[in-house]
């Protein structure tokens, strides 16, 4: 009798238990189509979606066939994503498979109309992950962007996902997934950036080289809530994550002091520290930059064994460096009107009670806030040489 | 005898008229006639007497001949009981009665034949019957001396010889025991490395002498009882008295006289009427082949069960612990013995865990494998016929009939087969399309893996089906179900009323000391709690 309740109660235990896991479901591996990237355009309903469905390799071909292209397309047009999700699976003889899609990609016209709606279906999805890139496509449309593969991998999501992978390089981009945005798109006081991709013309070199165009991450998309206000270029991008905090790496490049020539320093560490002041309606915001770095090249043949002259190199690195954030700023600030550095949190932070009435209002009070720069840097090496190569 | 004057001659030839010598002799010779009739038919009486009495025999009879017929009624006749009978000088009747093939026949012949007709030379014939005297007319050892015939029986089939003299109602049990045995060797199943190579054999006095040979106490104690109604088995039940869990051995005991049962074969028998759960995986019975290992169990507290005619030793209590440590353990270097311990641990999850993590990855949470992996994956199996449950299935019982062939397989075809199965598993069916690469390589991992817990290699195949049939109809959440049941099932087992997974549920300081890491013998100061609880310290506290 004992054992027949505890078998019972096993049984109920795990029974119920079912219903708390969630979504799952039984799928054989040979019936899934593994969707690698999602761009979305507009279309004549509403919008275009357009999946990119990687083939797999058979076992034991390697080498030979590698002209073929390793991915297929499916594209319909819809008033939702689901929507075009699910017709596209009409299309297809494969069952969509979203989980390991690397990105999700819209095109400029579409994130001026506001993203929120689209992203609320990736945020129920269960298959839908939120650690996917989300890019912003200037000028072309997704589904364009999407064929061209001109690196090594020849599957576009993975070349994508690899380059994308690469912008600490120069910090001159930014790296933006799903939940970023949804975080500061939700966050009071901040507003999101996003990455962006566009199609640059290949330089053609060499007979082999058939791609004609080939992507670049430079810039960023500089959102007011879910909605695409303007873009930054490179060099604003890179000020826009001085003043966040967010350089890793990268090369700065400054004329030389008192001689016409160049300095590249390599940026090994930067930091920076903001505070906000509110006296009244005037807000003032003091972002404090400081940056380590070692010199990595010059071209000006000078003395690196006088402190006074390694000093001065430091000052005119500070002021690149202070020109690049406040141009960034001054750009935000009058023309997108946006807070994408997160002011307003650090004022949500510190006064607290005043945040009630600023909030409402916060990015226009963030335009006519004024912000004072200022940077500190310190070279620390000079490579492995101290003396220069010219004479 | 001197020769008198006969009177009575004259007075019967005066006393019966027509008395002649003739006569006589007629007469005399037809009471001869008359006496041994009667003799014989005394005889038949007594063998009569010995047929009804023998099933209820209690005592040895005093005429030879009665124990003879006795013996041949009992053993029915048997062509390997062996009688031998002989005369002393002065005349005494005496029987030998054996089994062929179970004595030593050179103790028989030159200790108790020979010895006993030369001393029994110089001895008076009336004193010959006392058993006293007997007994030293004997060269061997151990004799001993019966009035039972129920013993002496016992004694006979247990390849000792018995010696009945006539008139005397006592019987002599020499210890001549002597068969054909197999030398000690190192077991092929736990072989080691590093220590002793020596294994128990089928003979129980050989298996209880290794033991005495490495614990040498007059605390370790045989506990002897027969099994088994027609087989009459020599059991023995070894523990060191004062270390010994008093209450497991008593249970033991307890269990072991409650046999009753025609056959004991070998300790797998006992083992079967003794364990506390006989419808688990799991078995709550060691065994063991090496006599290192019985005396480390029996040091820790633990009971051994030897049993005549099997080379296993039984361990009781026996715990999920002990499943994961080898002697080896031991005799190597702490830090090598922990990373054994971790490489042995990972192989038994890995074994049980990989087939059912690959079904269940694969046919329901695609999105856990990497990108790469899984395009590969998807590569190798959009050709396979079988969904992926199925042909892992399928595989792994390939695997198990491979393997069950390759043990019963004549040494000479063994060869073809590990060809046949390597070739046609790994290369044809691969090529074919039939089953794809990974679920091969995943059942090679698998079987592999499984043989380095070797006191769990059955268990641990059963588990893997099971957790295979679970991931694949449920996925991960079948797999932590699978882990769930699994594990409570373990918790619920005793042994002999110790927790099966003792020592790591309930736990005690064993568990950081002899689990995962083994730490240097010196600081294991005490046994393990788990086992014996009134008598811990086995170390000084002053030699570290």
């Amino acid at each position: 009798m004992v054992i027949l309740k505890r078998i019972v109660a096993i049984t109920l235990m795990l029974v119920l238990a079912l219903p708390l896991t969630g979504c799952w479901n039984r799928r054989e591996l040979n019936t899934l189509g593994i969707v690698g990237l999602v761009g979305v355009d507009t279309g004549n309903n509403g919008i275009k979606t357009t999946f990119e469905v990687i083939k797999p390799e058979k076992s034991g071909k390697s080498g030979g066939e590698k002209n073929e292209i390793p991915v297929k397309y499916v594209q319909s047009d819809g008033q939702t994503l689901i929507e075009t999700f699910r017709s596209s699976m009409l299309r297809f003889d494969r069952k969509l498979f979203v989980a390991h899609t690397k990105a999700f990609l819209f095109s400029e016209a579409v994130a001026r109309n506001g993203l929120a709606e689209h992203l609320d279906a990736i945020l129920r999805g269960p298959e839908m992950r939120l650690s996917m890139h989300l890019v912003i496509i200037k000028d072309d449309s997704a589904a364009d962007i999407m064929t061209i593969a001109s690196g090594i991998n020849t599957i576009p999501s993975s070349y994508i996902e690899d380059l994308l992978k690469q912008h600490t390089s120069l910090s001159k981009s930014v790296d933006s997934k799903v939940l970023d945005f949804l975080k500061t798109y939700t966050g009071k006081g901040i507003n999101p950036v996003v990455t962006v991709l566009r199609k640059v013309k290949k330089a053609k070199i060499g007979a082999g080289q058939n791609d004609e165009y080939e992507l670049s991450p430079e810039g960023a998309a500089v959102f007011l809530k879910d909605r695409l206000v303007g873009f930054l270029d490179g060099d604003e991008t890179r000020g826009y994550n001085w003043v966040t905090g967010k350089v890793t790496s990268g090369i700065v490049v400054s004329p030389t002091p008192n001689s016409k020539g160049t300095a590249s320093v390599e940026i090994l560490k930067a930091g920076k520290k903001t505070e906000v002041e509110i006296n009244g309606n005037d807000i003032k915001i003091k972002v404090k930059i400081n940056m380590i770095g070692m010199l990595d090249e010059e071209t000006a043949n000078f003395q690196l064994t006088d402190p006074a002259t390694i000093e001065m190199l430091e000052q005119e690195n500070s002021q690149v460096i202070k020109q690049e954030a406040e141009q960034t700023l001054l750009k935000v600030q009058t023309e997108y009107k946006s807070d994408i550095f997160g002011f307003g949190q650090l004022v949500h932070r510190k006064y607290p009670q005043e945040w009630k009435n600023l909030q409402n209002n916060w990015d226009e009070l963030f335009s006519q806030a004024t912000i004072e720069v200022e940077v500190q840097t310190k070279i620390v090496k000079t490579g492995k040489s101290s003396l220069p190569v010219k004479e | 005898m001197k020769r008198r004057k006969c009177l009575n001659i004259n007075k019967i030839s005066t006393a019966i008229s027509g008395a002649s010598l003739f006569k006589v002799k007629k007469n005399l010779y037809a009471l001869k006639q008359l006496i041994m009739e009667s003799e014989e038919i005394a005889a038949k009486i007594s063998q009569l007497i010995a047929i009804l009495r023998h099933e209820k025999a209690k005592s040895v009879f005093t005429t030879v001949t009665a124990n003879k017929t006795f013996f041949e009624e009992t053993f029915k006749q048997s062509s390997d009981l062996i009688f031998y009978e002989f005369a002393t000088f002065s005349g005494v009747k005496v029987l030998i009665v054996y089994i062929d093939g179970l004595v030593n026949k050179e103790i028989l012949g030159r200790d108790v034949i020979n010895s006993f007709i030369i001393k029994s030379k110089e001895l008076q014939t009336n004193t010959l019957l006392d058993s006293k005297v007997l007994k030293d007319l004997i060269a061997v050892a151990n004799v001993t001396e019966t009035k039972t015939m129920s013993t002496v029986i016992d004694n006979v089939l247990n390849g000792n010889t018995v010696m009945f003299v006539d008139k005397v109602a006592t019987a002599l049990l020499i210890d001549s025991k002597g068969w054909e045995r197999r030398a000690v060797a190192e077991p092929d199943t736990e072989t080691v490395i590093r220590g002793p190579r020596e294994g128990f054999i089928e003979n129980i006095r050989t298996n209880t002498s290794l033991l005495r040979r490495k614990i040498k106490s007059p605390n370790l104690v045989f506990e002897n009882i027969t099994l088994g109604k027609q087989t009459k088995t020599n059991v023995a039940i070894a523990y060191i008295d004062g270390i010994v869990n008093q209450s497991v051995l008593g249970e033991v005991r307890r269990r072991l006289n409650k046999i009753d049962t025609d056959s004991i074969l070998e300790t797998g028998y006992i083992e079967q009427f003794i364990e506390d759960s006989p419808f688990s995986v799991l078995a709550t019975v060691g065994n063991t082949q090496k006599p290192d290992i019985a005396a480390a169990k029996i040091l820790e507290g633990r009971v051994a069960i030897f049993c005549d005619g099997t080379p296993h030793v039984l361990t009781i209590p026996h715990l999920f612990i002990e499943t994961l440590q080898t002697s080896e353990d031991y005799y190597m270097r702490p830090l090598l013995a922990t990373a054994w311990r971790i490489l042995r641990i990972s192989a038994f999850l890995i074994s049980i865990f990989v087939p059912s993590f690959y079904v269940a990855l694969q046919t329901f949470h695609q999105e856990m494998i990497p990108t790469i992996l899984l395009l590969r994956m998807a590569g190798t199996n959009s050709d396979i016929p079988f969904p992926a449950g199925a042909e892992m299935f399928i595989m792994l019982g390939f695997y198990e009939l491979l393997r069950e062939s390759g043990i019963r397989l004549p040494r000479a075809v063994g060869s073809a087969i590990s060809i046949v199965g390597a070739l046609i598993v790994g290369e044809s069916a691969v090529n074919a399309g039939l089953v794809s690469a990974p679920v091969v390589i995943i059942t090679a991992i698998a079987g592999v893996t499984g043989f380095i817990v070797p006191a769990l290699s059955e268990a641990v195949m059963i588990y893997r089906i099971l957790f295979l049939i679970a991931g694949s109809v449920m996925g991960l959440y079948g797999i932590v179900c699978g882990i769930f049941v699994a594990v409570m099932h373990a918790v619920s087992l005793r042994s002999c009323g110790v927790p099966y997974t003792s020592t790591l549920a309930p736990s005690d300081e064993s568990v950081f000391k002899d689990f995962i890491f083994r730490f240097p013998l010196w600081t294991m100061k005490r046994r393990p709690e788990a086992i014996e609880k009134n008598n811990q310290q086995r170390q000084g506290k002053n030699q570290w």
